[in-house]
């Protein structure tokens, strides 16, 4: 028989085994395949920068019918939840303290009397402002509703706002789930992936196989392949499924190509498990193997643009996040499922993936000796 | 037997062949020669230096000076050559619990090469051959300790290799099961296998053609069971090999028997 | 008791000494992450970069961005027209565009409302959030202000307690030490004893005379240790390269993460004596924390914008009042009558983990 077909045979050999060990630990599959999709489907509902529900308390200092109207106004849709009604500041900062209330509205002594004399009384808008974002977002709703109620007292002709028409490209209703759901099915998948991979080879050391696997003539590229192999295809059905969950229950638009998704996923999953790879043959349990990973993990995800936009961040920090494959892949996803973009304008990303896949699985390869100790 | 072992030609053959772990040699100066047929058993006290011994024959460790050649292959730099010539069963318990027993098989038969056809002739012979056939079907993890050896005995000889290396198969079986095994080993000797195996039952010893003994890296005694109790005046093995080490290990003596002839 | 008690210690802490390279992960890398996360997850839109289309040139629209600009954003170069605005959001340069109109010093007088318009890139809706709202409040602001000639009918102050600039590190950074705290406790100690579980070693430690409580104590005791080290590095880091002010009692903090930790190092010992082995472990750890604490703690996303199930979910996440304790101490400076009800949460939830991980622990092995 020649070498290539017996290292053929010694290939699906490996990937028919690390299948069936992965088959005989259902619990272990099924946490693989539903954890995506529960990720994707929780974030999906829970990320949102949009400020609702603001804990609000009411201070009335004038208790005018004016001034009851004007408080009267805040508890009318989603934005506020009034805690209460306070007619004195004695007790305000400390309503802040227990975070029971995150805004006070303070109307002044005799607010109707001034309002009414156009002598512009001082309203106060107090915010706990630990979420800086949030209290300034909070304080632009409060002071519309605010305008809008007083509107009324202002000069003959009325008060002259400043009204603000916001249009979003791409994402007309600015749902954050479009900006979040293709990097959010990656990185559920990837985590896993990388995780699995990276435990993979340091169990069979720790288990004694590793060995048994080393005196035989297996070639090294089919036992690392026929480690990989299995698990960027239990990736690749993770992530449809969470993907389609995804956009079935978001009815999020798939404005690109999903073959072109697929071929972007494929070869960023080149350079997740040469990650894995790295890890695992770098080292000697599978401890040290899950915490490099984790940590490896969450800084690849923290840096790739995921929650943040990382032009933003300073100048280093961009630097380093040019070292980490998943941001291509994040940008590159979210262009062809949300802006429709195809390879034409994708294609350094495309070759950066490519680079980074090739230099981590040679790397990882090469640690992978076939010698113990 | 036809003709006298030593006549044969040596598959297994070492010279001042070291291993050095930081400052602590773990294999001293080893000269050793195993002929082909052989049922060649390795003794010693524990870490006197066996499994590392047959990690380097294997491939799996480097030497740190000498030179030894398996199956006419040299082990610094034919590894892999001699993984095919090779059947190897490691001290510990090393297949995967979570596969069935004829899953293992199948998995080693592949990295080998066997394809099917060739898998399937040559479960039929090891399956009577092993008494495995009521195990086939189950989970390795939950068959009996004795069953596993000779699972793990299968998938050491799978791919019908010439020479191969036991180490301590029989730990934690029961007198009954280590007997059925041992007739296995002779079976394999008998097909002309080339058989090295450590043991720390000195009764296993007198089944083996020949015996060394070794002790802090270096052998202290090598010939056949009869020959060295003979010379030591002893009646069995049990007795030379105390002797034979609380020699040893008095200060000033040097390794005894010498090397082979 | 005791000196059976130490020799299990001495054990564990000789497993983790001689393990350099695990210790080495366990207090750098938090440390590393810290540093990246924080910096990474930008939430600052003061350096977020916009866009000003002024067709008006006016006194009024002049002042308008003054406005926006002293308040928040970067402002850029602003295009003249409004044609082929989207363009601008293709190379990822600019995150809004702000349109004033033609005659909006005219219609601020004449009309009762004239618009502005903003533009941002839906496909970060996060940002387009911030953006809008950001602008949202300028606006208002400037509304409040009156038009000129007619006085304005209110004087609007808004204050921000706590943290005047809104320095958004201030809310992200003991977020980032809670979740790292939280991931450290649950996965050493899972990990820990699934591997002795998987190498064989637990038994032999079982079957000695110590008794389950001792044995859990030896085996989390170390880990607590770590936890607790790895929450003083944080924030020793936080406070001398974040220039995190810790307002409240710094001893107060450590006696409430006590709680916190062992919470998790009893989720952690609850996962690895319901599962085999380490890959099984590392799954529900990082499903079990990870991802509760990451999304329903108010890390990053506010709880009460969030539908009513997952509200009640949170309920029972631990991060979610460690957060409220670490903020409330390191910003608000507030005291322990301020955070009974976490504290209690906190107490509950760990005294009750343990029991129900010890319980589960001698079911299983003892
Ligand atoms: N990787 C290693 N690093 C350091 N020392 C090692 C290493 N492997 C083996 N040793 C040491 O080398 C010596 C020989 O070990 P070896 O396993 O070869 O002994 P052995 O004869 O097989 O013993 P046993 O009967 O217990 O199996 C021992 O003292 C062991 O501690
Ligand atoms: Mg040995």
């Amino acid at each position: 028989m020649t070498a290539p077909r017996k290292g053929l045979l010694a290939l699906v050999a490996m990937i028919r085994k690390e299948f069936r060990q992965l088959r005989r630990n259902p619990t272990n599959l099924r946490f693989m395949l539903v954890m995506p999709v529960v990720q994707v489907l929780m974030m999906g509902f829970a990320m949102t920068m949009q400020v609702r529900h603001v804990p609000t308390l009411l201070v009335d200092l004038d208790q005018s019918a004016v001034s009851r109207n004007v408080l009267a106004e805040f508890r009318n849709g989603p934005l506020f939840d009034i805690q209460g009604t306070a007619y004195s500041l004695d007790r305000l900062r400390s309503e802040f303290d227990s975070g029971r209330v995150a805004l006070a509205v303070v109307l002044p002594d005799h607010f109707e009397r001034d309002l009414r004399r156009h002598r512009t009384p001082r309203v106060q808008l107090v915010l706990d402002g630990v979420n800086g974002n949030e209290a300034e977002i909070a304080a632009g709703y409060a002071s519309a509703i605010l305008a809008a109620a007083v509107a009324p007292y202002g000069h003959p002709g009325g008060l002259h706002r400043v009204t603000v028409a916001p249009r979003a490209a791409f994402n007309p209703n600015l749902h954050s789930r479009y900006y979040y759901i293709p990097g959010m099915v990656t990185l559920a998948v990837m985590f896993l992936t990388v995780a699995m991979a990276a435990m993979s080879i340091v169990r069979e050391r720790e288990r004694g196989t590793y060995d048994q696997l080393m005196v035989t003539p297996l070639p090294r590229s089919a036992f690392i392949l026929g480690k990989l192999i299995p698990f960027a295809i239990l990736a690749l059905v993770a992530q449809t499924l969470a993907l389609t969950m995804a956009v079935l229950v978001f009815q999020i638009p798939i404005r690109g190509s999903l073959w072109l998704f697929f071929f972007f996923t494929l070869i960023f999953q080149l350079s997740s498990l040469g990650l894995g790879l790295v890890m695992s043959a770098a080292s000697q349990t599978q401890q040290q193997a899950m915490f490099l990973a984790w940590f490896f993990l969450v800084v690849v995800m923290m840096l790739s643009g995921f929650f943040a936009p990382i032009d933003n961040a300073p100048r280093i920090i961009e630097w380093i996040s040019r070292a980490d494959p998943m941001r291509y892949y994040i940008a590159a996803s979210r262009e062809i499922l949300i802006k429709g973009s195809g390879l034409a304008v994708l294609w350094p990303e495309a070759v950066i993936l490519l680079g980074f896949g090739v230099v981590l699985l040679t790397a990882g390869t090469l640690l992978v000796q076939k010698r113990s100790g | 037997m036809l003709e006298p072992e030593t006549e044969r030609p040596v598959v297994v053959r070492t010279r001042a062949l070291t291993r050095k772990f930081g400052a602590f040699t773990a294999v001293d100066a080893l000269d050793l020669d195993v002929h082909e047929g052989e049922i060649f058993g390795f003794l010693g006290a524990n870490g006197a230096g066996k499994t590392t011994t047959i990690k380097i024959l294997c491939g799996l460790l480097l030497p740190t000076s000498g030179t030894g050649t398996v199956a006419g292959f040299d082990v610094l730099t034919r590894s892999e050559d001699i993984k095919r010539s090779i059947g190897y069963m490691s001290q510990r318990f090393s297949l995967y619990d979570d596969l069935s027993v004829r899953e293992n098989l199948e998995f080693y038969a592949g990295l080998y090469g066997i394809g099917s056809r060739r898998l399937a002739r040559r479960l039929d012979e090891l399956v009577p051959r092993l008494q495995l056939a009521e195990h086939l079907d189950k989970l390795t993890a939950s068959i009996p300790m004795g069953w596993k050896q000779r699972v793990a005995l299968a998938a050491a000889t799978v791919h019908d290799p010439a020479i191969v290396f036991l180490d301590e198969p029989t730990g934690g079986v029961d007198p009954v099961s280590r007997r059925a095994f041992w007739g296995l080993i002779d079976e394999l000797a008998r097909s002309g296998k080339t058989v090295f195996v450590t043991t720390h039952y000195m009764d296993e010893a007198e089944y083996c053609h020949r015996i060394s003994v070794m002790n802090a890296g270096r052998i202290i005694a090598l010939g056949s069971p009869a020959d060295l109790k003979a010379q030591a005046g002893l009646e069995t093995i049990q007795e030379l090999f105390l002797a034979l080490v609380r020699r040893d290990e008095r200060p000033g003596a040097g390794p005894q028997g010498g090397t082979s002839r | 008791m005791i000196q059976r008690l130490w020799a299990v210690l001495r054990k564990e802490f000789a497993h983790i000494l001689r393990d350099p390279r695990t210790l080495l992960v366990v207090l750098a890398m938090p440390l590393a992450q810290l540093l990246l996360m924080a910096n990474a997850v930008s939430l600052d839109v003061h350096s977020t970069p916009i866009a000003v289309v002024d067709l008006d040139h006016s006194p009024a629209s002049r002042a308008f961005i003054r406005e926006l600009s002293s308040s928040f954003f970067r402002m850029t170069e602003a295009p003249r027209t409004t044609v082929h605005l989207d363009r601008l959001f293709r190379g990822g340069a600019i995150d809004g565009i702000v349109v004033i109109p033609q005659h909006f010093e005219r219609d601020l007088v004449s009309r009762p409302a004239v618009p502005v318009q903003v533009l941002v890139d839906g496909s970060d809706a996060n940002t387009a959030t911030l953006v809008t709202g950001f602008v949202n409040a300028v606006a208002e602001r400037f509304s409040l202000r009156g038009a000129p000639g007619s006085g304005p009918p209110i004087a609007l102050t808004t204050r921000l307690l706590y943290n005047p600039e809104g320095n958004t590190l201030f809310f992200i950074v003991p977020g980032l030490a809670g979740l790292i705290l939280t991931l450290v406790s649950t996965l050493l100690t899972s990990l820990a004893l699934v591997r002795e579980k998987e190498s064989g070693t637990l038994e032999q430690i079982l079957v000695s005379p110590l008794s389950p409580l001792e044995i859990i104590l030896g085996k989390v005791g170390p880990y607590f240790v770590l936890a607790l080290a790895d929450g003083l590095l944080i924030l020793a880091a936080a406070v001398t390269l974040y220039q995190l002010p810790i307002r409240g009692s710094l001893p107060l903090l450590l006696v409430l993460m006590l709680p916190f930790v062992l919470a998790y190092l009893a989720l952690g010992l609850l996962i690895s004596s319901g599962v085999a082995t380490q890959t099984a472990a590392v799954l529900v750890s990082l499903g079990g924390t990870m991802l509760p604490n990451l999304i329903l703690s108010n890390l990053i996303f506010p709880i009460a914008s969030m539908p009513r199930p997952l509200q009640l979910a949170s309920l029972i996440v631990p991060g979610r009042y460690f957060l409220d304790i670490i903020r409330g101490v390191v910003i608000k400076g507030v005291g322990i009558s301020d955070l009974i009800p976490q504290t209690v949460f906190l107490c509950a939830f760990s005294a009750v983990m343990l029991v129900i991980s010890i319980k589960s622990f001698r079911e299983r092995l003892g």
